[in-house]
């Protein structure tokens, strides 16, 4: 498809503000963490493997569509409910939603990477949910990591029109274990007035990977965005998720996971920016970390002035299952109003022994207890997860990684 | 102990007039404006110190120089170094009865109430009036039990190598910017010395007042508990009202030997104009227990983090502090706790309370190290913010490298409730009355915590700060 139609000159435009922004812009760091180790451009925005039977990995009569990328092109898309239509950005200027919404809720100047990912874009799917459209099974996107030195920047806006309702699950997976890549994602959310989207997502990409996401979703009034996250794979695995409240009545919900071993770093930020008052948000992370690996959770929760009647949460909890492992967290609030009810909460610990031991006494090896105890700890997300053989994939994942 | 109608008659004066200040103030001694290594050299040798703090001083100095300024917390950017006073010494003398006091100190400290309460409840004062300490005395029981409690000045002079063995340990030049420029112009500040075995059952307290324009404070405080003693130091702080800013900064160094136990509160009332920024931290060995407890109410500009670095097995800290940041004034607060070693436990409890268009912020660290297991940490957070102008944030720095560890953290943000308001006005309360109290009830965990004569006074300090809270 490349190059046959010529890409809109606003676009070209952003592209090119995106990358003089990426020239001067540090990569983002805390005390806990350098991003500079990330060289994006030391990965191949070429490298194009062919993978066979990709599209079989889908199971065509469970999902209302799909689309499947490999490296950094999308390879497969297909509708399967007609409350959906989808748009590349060669068809831009067939619809205007396009314009409208690109880079409207993750700006391209966010940070360097993000910068990045906008500055080499040469490909952006629009998903657009008809207004009243209640699209019942899940839309399904493979993100494929084929290639040594993948660059890899997928852009999905996904726009939920008035009244409608949507369910998307993503899964990021890689072909050899072996080979190095960067995936470097965007996600833009608009839940329109009253819509409901439920959004899904596991990374599994090999310990080799790097990855940079940034993901926003708008709530409007009385809309509701559920955004849920298994984070297995990935060598240094970074992503800033946000819930923007930008009406009454938005509600905004954040569930995440993430399994750490080996070197694996988990740098994952959430923020619920409650721009509107009379609205609700919910953040809840769970994490378990063996060998030397390294979680750094930063969380927030911010008020803007004049947002009374916000309601927010925020949850973090994070297991060390042997010495070696390191867990940061800072679960941080920003209030400018005062007629909220804003709590947070983080906890750090070990596996609790009583449980272990009272599934020993019922016969179940120690190991295994602790396994057990695992799975029951991530089960809150597990559950969301709406299509059955990603799910069992995901248990599976978990379960590879005691090895 | 005196009752409670006359502790409360005690001290039933217009807190307002912490505000005023001594315009017949003679000073023996001011230095020019503006830091150079002169100047310090000429401290140095006005105080006729040993060589070696003279070095210290300058080494602090360089280090002062090279230190950048924090980035974060309160604005800072427009403290003009060149334009504060470092030193200003009031007299040569440190007295040790009130009538030798100069005339015009001893009235400031008697509006303050301080001779008073040191006749009725405390076991040694001492009164610091801008650089130096004017006022010393401990009751003679404790001194027999050789107890030592004194200026640092004094200290330095009688006990050096005791100074020398402790001071700059804990907290090093090199630590922040401003603890660089205490550990070089420090002047002032109470030294503690407590024996092993040595329990101090009524507290010893340190009075602080500025009343020079442009002063800078820069207090030294060093404590030194040894094993299984106890002792319970408090601090309070007052300045008058300047159109100018005023520089505090403090260094407080303690140090907690096996089984000792040292609570160190502090009553800061400083006006709006100070710029509080002061570092405090406590090293504590095995099985030893370190209690932080502080009243924010004033100051402007507030940054102050009370550490505890929890260093032998068994070692305990409890930092327990309650912030009022009211209109234009930032408090940047919290607390730090660091635990090196196994068994270990620490609480971290914050009250803040915001109030038209003031912000308070709490920002905080847990650090447990890879060898620290069975650590148990709790720290709850809670703010109330009074109006929709004012503004509450929550900033909780947690890092585990330990696995066999216990941590939990919990920050709740929110108004007063209604439900209670209305439930006090029923029962015939105002509503600037049932607010005040409900207030009082929320920083109940720290006012419970102070000696009696101290609650009651922070409850009127607070009473103050809520008046015209209700439209």
């Amino acid at each position: 498809m490349k190059g046959i139609t010529a890409l809109p000159r606003w676009f070209m435009e952003i592209k090119e503000e995106a990358r003089e922004f990426y020239k001067g812009a540090p990569a983002p760091r805390n005390k806990y963490i350098n991003l500079d180790l990330i060289k994006p451009e030391q990965f191949s925005l070429d490298a194009y493997t062919p993978v066979e039977d990709a599209e079989s990995r889908i199971s065509k009569e469970n999902v209302s569509g799909f689309i499947v990328f490999i490296d950094n092109v999308m390879t497969h898309f297909r509708i399967l409910d007609d409350g959906i239509s989808i748009y590349d950005i060669r068809d831009a200027d067939k619809n205007e939603n396009f314009r409208k919404y690109f880079s409207k809720a993750v700006s391209p100047t966010s940070d360097r990477f993000t910068a990045y990912h906008y500055s080499v874009l040469e490909e952006a799917i629009l998903i657009h949910i008809a207004p009243g459209a209640r699209v019942e099974k899940p839309f399904h996107v493979l993100y494929i990591h084929s290639s040594d030195k993948a660059s890899m920047h997928p852009h999905i806006i996904i726009l939920a029109d008035r009244s409608s309702r949507f369910t998307y699950l993503e899964e990021a997976f890689s072909i050899d274990e072996e080979h190095s890549g960067f995936f470097n994602p965007v996600v833009e959310i608009f839940a329109l007035d009253e819509a409901r989207v439920y959004f899904s997502s596991i990374f599994n990409m090999n310990e080799n990977v790097l990855s940079y996401g940034r993901k926003r979703g708008v709530v409007g009034r009385n809309a509701y965005i559920d955004i849920n996250h298994g984070w297995i794979g990935g060598r240094v695995n970074t992503n800033h998720m946000e819930l923007l409240m930008d009406a009454p009545g938005a509600e905004g919900e954040d569930t995440q996971i993430f399994f750490g071993r080996d070197h694996q770093t988990h740098f994952l930020t959430t923020r619920l920016l409650h721009r509107s008052g009379d609205s609700r948000g919910n953040v809840l992370v769970r994490g378990a970390l063996k060998d030397r690996a390294h979680s750094i959770f930063d969380g927030l929760i911010r008020i803007y002035h004049g947002a009374q009647r916000s309601n927010a949460f925020l949850e973090e909890h994070t297991i060390l299952l042997n010495p070696g492992a390191r867990s940061d967290a800072i679960p941080g609030l920003e209030i400018e109003a005062n007629d909220v009810r804003c709590t947070h909460s983080a906890t750090v610990g070990e596996l609790e022994e009583e449980k272990i031991f009272y599934l020993q006494s019922r016969g179940v090896p120690h190991d295994d207890a602790r396994k057990m105890l695992v799975m029951g700890f991530f089960e809150f997300a597990i559950e969301k997860i709406p299509i059955k053989e990603a799910k069992e994939r995901l248990v599976n994942l978990i379960e590879e990684k005691w090895k | 102990m005196a009752d409670r109608k006359e502790q409360e008659a005690l001290l039933d004066f217009d807190y307002s007039k912490y505000g005023f200040k001594d315009e017949d103030a003679v000073y023996d001694f001011v230095s020019e404006p503006g830091l150079d290594e002169e100047k310090i050299k000429l401290i140095s040798r006005l105080k006729g110190e040993p060589e070696w703090m003279t070095e210290i001083r300058l080494k602090a100095y360089r280090i002062f120089l090279e230190k950048p300024m924090p980035t974060w917390g309160v604005k800072l950017d427009d403290i003009d170094f060149d334009s504060i006073v470092y030193y200003a010494r009031p007299t040569r003398k440190v007295a040790d009865s009130w009538d030798e006091v100069p005339e015009y100190i001893r009235r400031t400290y008697e509006r303050l109430g301080i001779p008073e309460a040191e006749r009725k409840y405390l076991g040694g004062v001492e009164a610091q009036y801008d650089s130096e300490v004017v006022y010393s005395r401990m009751r003679k029981e404790l001194e027999e039990k050789g107890i030592l409690f004194m200026s640092m000045d004094e200290a330095l002079k009688r006990y050096p190598e005791l100074v020398r063995k402790y001071f700059g340990t804990v907290v090093p030049p090199s630590d922040n910017k401003f603890a660089a420029l205490n550990t070089a112009v420090w002047s002032g500040g109470t030294f503690v010395y407590v024996p092993k075995g040595v329990k101090v059952d009524i507290p010893l307290q340190a009075y602080f007042r500025i009343n020079l324009q442009n002063l800078g404070q820069f207090e030294r405080t060093l404590i030194i508990a040894e094993e299984d003693s106890f002792v319970h130091y408090i601090e309070g702080c007052t300045a008058p009202i300047y159109d100018t800013h005023t520089l505090h900064a403090a260094v407080v160094e303690v140090i907690v030997k096996k089984g000792a136990h040292v609570r160190y509160t502090t009553i800061q009332n400083w006006s709006r104009n100070v710029l509080n920024l002061v570092t405090k931290r406590a090293v504590v060995e095995e099985r030893g227990f370190m209690e932080w407890i502080s009243g924010e109410l004033g100051s402007g500009r507030n940054m102050k983090y009370p550490s505890s670095i929890l260093r032998g097995r068994g070692a305990r800290t409890d930092i327990l502090s309650m912030s009022f940041a009211n209109t234009g004034m930032h408090h940047d607060t919290g607390g730090k706790v660091i635990i090196m070693a196994p068994d270990c436990r620490a609480t971290i409890t914050s009250k803040s309370i915001s109030k038209g268009g003031g912000i308070s912020t709490y920002r905080g660290l847990v650090k447990v190290l890879p060898d620290a297991e069975r650590a148990r940490i709790s720290v709850s957070c809670d703010a109330l913010i009074m109006d929709e102008d004012s503004v509450s944030n929550t900033y909780p720095y947690i890092e585990i490298e330990a696995d066999r560890v216990n941590i939990a953290h919990e920050a709740k943000v929110g108004k007063i409730g209604e439900d209670q308001v209305f439930y006090l006005m029923s029962r015939g309360l105002t509503e600037q009355e049932a607010t005040t109290l409900i207030v009082m009830g929320f920083i109940e965990p720290l006012s419970k915590e102070l000696p009696m004569e101290y609650a009651i006074e922070l409850n009127r300090l607070i009473e103050l700060e809520m008046e015209g809270s209700v439209g």
